[in-house]
């Protein structure tokens, strides 16, 4: 190890003459700027400087034992020395090391740095293009301009029918009746479109819809996932996301809410309990899992969702290594990380040690108050437990009476036995059964189903739900090495990323801080990420196709001056109200236009990149059962409160459904038409249709739904007993309230279902389909439930166009 | 198939407007498209040895030790405390304290040419020793079942990525319209990590396993509900397809067009399947050698599909976390399992299509040479071992008669071609004509793949020549 005075002595080294060379002849095989294996470089000064994926310092100036160069190459471990293989650095060149870094370790600044990727810089308040031949408002002039400039002609307006319909799906989730429609083609004021907007976006219906994204990215479920997959109570979450959003929070607010709203001043119950946000993630209460790594796995799930969301990064390939492409390093991975790191751990071992029985959430936990609603939703429930008690009590009286009941028994069975039933719990006849050996089906069953009502019925009663709370004493969080949580490289405190606007000089260094860090307005990503999001929520696709990635990995923007524009605007000018930012796009004459197919600018642009057409697409899983409930007449609007288990095929769930809750006991009464939000989201077990229909089990951040199209599809919308029973309803109706004669009906069911009248030839189609059943021997009830089932099938219908 | 499909006036009036017919639409998303289309195949660098996988997976984790491991110094110091290096600074599930070792209590004998031990509880499967392939060295990053399962299908610990046999239908597509590129059974308790273990993570949807069930329908909602006929239902479909396909004249929407598909698709799945899962055109001598039970009907099946060109088959059986009370545990799953496995090989072979199908045995980890709880011997079981255990293989183009790596004395630590979950995907790709460095799909800005970003080898020592 080399000494300051031998520095002294030591003849001058000069970087390029003596250092470089080392480098090239050992290092930059696996060190330069485009592998930096490790997340070490040594060909450029900025890359020499950047802390290693284990957050250690290359080279310390003055100072060659600290500095991890000299370590490894000096090391005489296999696994340590660098190079790996091939020849040794001499020891005249490990003395030429020494000598420069005692003398400081100059390094000529080469001035090389990574480019400043796009979306780090803040959008500015772009001028919108001055173009007079182009109609419309902002939007319009920014999508008409590079239109003109590809020489694509638009589309024109859709007919008022087709955009009623998708104004309706797009704002409230729901087609609208024929009453709307008809009122709406009615009035031809231009006022009239304006009008509908401003009432649909006031409609309480509005939350249920746009509730559905912002939950995907909240992966809001109602179970733990993982091996057990236990329920957990977490829906007032839910119903304080469909609030918000019909309240219009402003997003600044709805994110710091969520992320950290229990440390907020004098914070109210629904502050509190919005910070379930972070509570969303996966917790694995398998027998034998180590709580601490378990604690590790949530709080890099919720640094990962924070960059998906806010930042649209994907920071987790931080988590191991220095980020390849995008300036984050490993030590800032774990300084956002630090953030999250000072919750109280949330799972322990059940009783003693080594057992099988698994571990218990301890996480901290708030008692919401109950409305009305949720104790009338509670006594059903709590009826039915009732008759499960009172069933399971005559089945244990029946065994009871047809068994030979031994002398052997313990006391505390002979006592149970002497009791009545009436006087016994579930447990006690359960012990009474075993203890005189009898095999009962019937009773074993309806024991386990009585007990998961009981599970139910508790956890409503309680009903708390998983808040965010700080320790009062710091947890120190270290750069986990290549992502193992045992391996502790240096320790780091709550940061962010430097590449990223400064942390606000007023903010607290915790939780709080960071979330206004996340939606400062000097943020160059929050309003872009938002923007885009709604634009793929409106138009199909974003304005960035790749929504989770804007760092150099994701896709350019498509027009990127009106990501800026409506970021900006957004930002700045709309006070973060997604209201205002929709409403913006609704008005627009781009969101108007027809969505046929013109020859001559497909040719030029195929994928609709620049938005000549407006994309229909298929409609997200919960819409198509909600549209088709509301079709049918069997939508029960009814809004907020515990979750909803409607029908569906017992094989389903038994053999997945994990160590707890083994039967779905399905809700009986008008609950089970109730909209698709209010579904309950098991983890490993999802309900069928949202299964099929591409809605993701929710156990990590989605940004993006899939939207496939298969034969399972198929079979779900011909066959889930749910789809028939409200084909048979729509049937029903067609012939109760689509008036007298069939051209009549078949009108009325093209108008309720499509929000359009059949054109000659389709209902020419359904007039011979008529008759020809007629002629097979069909009742009227058979040959309308077959107009619904054809009607609900469509790709139409299933599509907002 | 089904005659009045020909007769049927509506169908005749459709396809008459349409021309050629709608079957071949139904090759839509499953057949040869996703992959293949949009990477001309840049993946397939090697020539194909297997067509098909039928993938075994024995939920909870065999002892190796008391199936394939034959350690006479684990017999040795059976009962007796466990040398330190075994437990110090490593990490179970249950194991706390100095535990004792536990000797395997079941005779263990070398079986045909190749020599490779199995023990007494798989009597059928030592006829086929000479067809099998061992992996004795493979190691996992998990020990809890969730993870690790999710690990061993997924290549990641956590969920959100696509299973193995999503992959596979994702870069190769499938050879049957008939019948889902990836089917899925289960017998006994279902695997911890539930559906994650066949859903395609982030690759679309149509990759994700069909789960065939043994009690209502084969997959749901397959059957028409009550009062329709299949002569009804088929009618209704040409309904529905007609509307669409006016639809499609008038928007041109491509995707109108695969809906239609998918239709079709599906009321071809609703003769397939039946048909597939009725045994009835079996020989008596077939059903005969495969036994009785769910999962020998599922090894049955499975055979049938991957002769109908079904890509990849998993069969999950679960129950094997032997925690306690092995013994019992252990002979009753094995009896569950020798016989339908052996057939299974056996039967393949016969058929011809033992070279172009890969049948791949393992579970999420291996069971401890450690003894957990009781020590008696009808109450004694093994804790959960990440750091070596077993798996084999058999057929789509690996060595037959093979053994591969090995683990020490006590088998608590593999000694020899030490083989990581990776590896043993890499391989599985290989043997399916797929680099798994190219097979790629672009998700939060990243090529991802299955073997994810750390290094992954082909275990070139077990390909056969």
């Amino acid at each position: 190890m080399g000494s300051p005075n031998d520095a002294e002595t030591a003849p001058v080294v000069d970087f390029d003459r003596d250092i470089a060379p080392i480098f090239e002849a050992y290092c930059l095989d696996c060190h330069d700027s485009g592998t930096l294996k490790g997340g070490v470089g040594l060909e450029t000064f900025y890359h020499a400087q950047l802390p290693t994926d284990a957050g250690d310092r290359l080279i310390v100036p003055k100072d060659t034992h600290a500095s991890v160069l000299m370590h490894v190459i000096e090391s005489t471990d296999e696994d340590v020395q660098m190079p790996p293989k091939g020849a040794r650095v001499s020891p005249e060149e490990v003395r030429l090391l020494k000598d420069w870094i005692n003398q400081g370790a100059v390094w000529p600044d080469d001035g090389w740095r990574p480019p400043v990727h796009w979306s780090f810089v803040k959008p500015e308040n772009v001028e919108v293009p001055a173009l007079p031949e182009v109609t419309g408002n902002e939007i319009d002039k920014f999508i008409g301009a590079q239109l003109l400039e590809a020489g694509i002609p638009a589309n024109g307006k859709a007919s008022s029918e087709n955009l009623l319909r998708r104004l309706y799906l797009d704002t409230i989730g729901l087609p609208p009746t024929v009453e709307q429609l008809t009122a709406f083609l009615a009035d031809p004021s231009p006022q009239a479109y304006q009008a509908e907007v401003d009432k649909l976006l006031s409609s309480p219906n509005f939350g249920e819809k746009w509730a559905i994204p912002w939950l995907d990215l909240a992966r809001y479920a109602d179970s733990e996932g993982y091996q057990k997959d236990v329920p957990r109570n977490m829906w007032p979450y839910r119903d304080w996301v469909i609030r918000a959003i019909n309240e219009d929070m402003p997003f600044d607010q709805f994110s710091i809410e969520q992320l950290a709203g229990d440390l907020l001043e004098n914070p109210t119950i629904d502050q509190k309990v919005a910070t379930a946000f972070n509570r969303n993630s996966t917790l694995n209460l398998e027998a034998g899992t180590d709580p601490k790594e378990d604690h590790f796995k949530y709080v890099v799930d919720r640094t990962n969702t924070v960059g998906s969301i806010w930042l649209g990064l994907t920071v987790a390939c931080a988590q191991c290594h220095n980020h390849k492409y995008d300036p984050i390093s490993a030590k800032e991975y774990y300084e956002l990380f630090a953030f999250f790191n000072n919750t109280p751990m949330e799972s322990e071992q059940k009783g003693q040690e080594m057992t099988m029985a698994g571990l218990d959430h301890i996480g901290p936990e708030l008692a919401v108050p109950m409305s009305d609603g949720d104790r009338a939703f509670l006594q059903v429930e709590e009826k039915r437990a009732r008759d499960l008690l009172c069933d399971l009590r005559n089945q244990y009286r029946t065994i009871l009476s047809n068994a030979s009941i031994p002398d052997q028994l313990p006391k505390k069975i002979r006592e149970q036995i002497a009791k009545d039933a009436g006087e016994l719990g579930a447990g006690a006849m359960l012990d009474v059964v075993r203890a005189l050996k009898v095999k009962d089906q019937t009773f074993v069953s309806t024991f386990q189903k009585e007990t998961i009502m009981r599970a139910r019925i508790n956890r409503l009663r309680q009903n708390k739900v998983r808040v965010m709370v700080e320790m009062p004493e710091v947890r120190p969080t270290f750069v986990a090495k290549r992502g193992d949580f045992l391996t502790k490289g240096v320790q780091v405190q709550p940061a962010t990323p430097d590449s990223l606007h400064p942390f606000p000089a007023d903010a607290p260094s915790n939780r709080l801080g960071l979330a206004q860090w996340l939606v400062s307005p000097e943020s160059p990503l929050v309003g872009r990420t938002f923007v885009n999001r709604m634009w793929i929520e409106i138009f199909g696709q974003g304005l960035v196709t790749t929504p989770e990635e804007f760092g150099s990995q994701g896709a350019m923007p498509t027009h990127p001056e009106l990501l800026d524009w409506l970021s900006y605007q957004f930002v700045h000018e709309d006070g973060f109200s997604l209201k205002r930012a929709l409403m913006r796009i609704l008005l627009s004459e781009t969101y108007q236009r027809s969505r046929a197919v013109n020859a001559e600018a497909h040719a030029l642009d195929p994928n609709n990149q620049l938005v000549w057409r407006h994309l229909g697409h298929r409609l997200n899983a919960e819409t198509i059962r909600d549209q088709a409930l509301h079709i049918s007449g069997l939508l029960v609007d009814q809004k907020f409160g515990p979750n909803v288990r409607p029908y569906q095929p017992a094989s389903v769930w038994g053999a997945t459904a994990g160590a707890s809750e083994k039967y779905w006991l399905a809700n009986e009464g008008q609950e089970r038409h109730r909209r698709g939000v209010y579904t309950l989201w098991r983890r490993n077990n999802h309900y069928p249709s949202f299964a099929n229909f591409d809605a993701p089990d929710r156990s990590l951040c989605v940004v993006q739904r899939d939207r496939s199209n298969t034969p399972l599809q198929a079979l779900t919308l011909l066959n889930d007993p749910a789809f028939i029973e409200m084909a048979k309803a729509f049937g029903a109706r067609i012939r109760e309230e689509g008036g007298e004669d069939l051209d009549s009906r078949i009108d009325w069911a093209f108008l309720t279902a499509l929000s359009r009248a059949p054109s000659d030839q389709e209902k020419n189609f359904l007039k011979d389909t008529f008759s020809e059943m007629k002629t097979e021997g069909s009742s009227d009830e058979r040959i309308f439930t077959e107009f619904a089932t054809i009607l609900l099938n469509l790709h139409e219908t299933i599509t907002r166009s | 198939m089904i005659e009045y499909l020909t007769n049927s006036s509506t169908r005749r009036r459709f396809l008459g407007r349409t021309g050629a017919g709608i079957g071949s639409l139904a090759l839509g998303s499953l057949l040869q498209k996703d992959a293949s289309a949009a990477m001309a195949k840049s993946f397939q660098k090697v020539a194909p040895k297997a067509k098909s996988v039928i993938f075994l997976h024995m939920t909870g984790a065999p002892s190796q030790l008391d199936l394939f491991e034959h350690k006479p110094e684990l017999q040795k110091y059976d009962r007796q405390y466990a040398p330190k290096e075994l437990f110090e600074g490593k990490r179970f599930s249950f194991l706390r304290g100095t535990p004792k070792l536990l000797g395997s209590p079941y005779q263990f004998q070398r079986c045909g040419q190749s020599g490779a031990t199995i023990s007494e509880l798989l009597p059928n499967l030592r006829t086929v020793a000479d067809e099998l392939c061992f992996v004795k060295s493979m190691h996992t990053t998990e020990f809890n079942h969730g993870p690790a399962q999710l690990f061993f299908h997924t290549g990641l610990n956590r969920q959100g990525n696509p299973s193995i046999g999503s992959w596979t239908t994702y870069g190769l597509g499938s050879e049957t319209e008939n019948l889902p590129a990836y089917v899925v059974f289960m017998d006994g308790a279902a695997p911890g990590a539930g559906s994650n273990l066949w859903k395609s993570g982030f690759l679309p949807s149509v990759h994700q396993g069909v789960r065939f069930r043994s009690e209502g329908d084969p997959v749901l909602y397959l059957n028409n509900s009550s009062g329709y006929s299949m002569k009804e239902r088929r009618a209704t479909l040409d309904r529905i397809q007609a509307l669409n396909q006016k639809n499609y004249e008038t928007v041109g929407d491509p995707e109108i067009q695969t809906r239609i598909g998918q239709y079709e698709m599906a009321f071809r799945m609703q003769t397939s399947v039946p048909e597939l899962v009725d045994l009835g055109d079996e020989s008596q001598a077939t059903i005969e050698m495969y036994g009785t039970g769910a999962f020998a009907e599922q090894c049955l099946k499975a055979r049938r599909l991957v002769e109908r060109g079904v890509r990849f088959v998993e069969l999950f059986k679960g129950d094997w976390d032997t925690h306690n009370g092995q013994d019992e545990k252990l002979r009753n799953l094995c009896s569950d399992v020798d016989q339908p496995i052996a057939a299974l090989i056996k039967d393949l072979k016969q058929r011809g299509l033992l070279d172009q199908t890969l049948v791949v045995w393992g579970a999420e980890f291996g069971r401890t040479p450690m003894l957990q709880g009781n020590e008696a011997p009808d109450k004694c079981g093994r804790d959960h071992q990440k750091d070596a255990f077993t798996v084999f293989m058999a057929g789509g183009g690996v060595k037959p008669g093979y053994t591969h790596g090995a683990t020490n004395a006590l088998g608590n630590e593999i000694a020899e071609d030490p083989t990581q979950v990776r590896d043993l995907h890499a391989t599985m790709m290989h043997l399916l004509g797929i680099d798994h460095e190219s097979l790629t799909f672009r998700f939060q800005g990243l090529d991802q793949r299955l073997t994810g970003t750390e290094e992954a080898h082909v275990i070139k020592q077990i390909l056969a020549s």
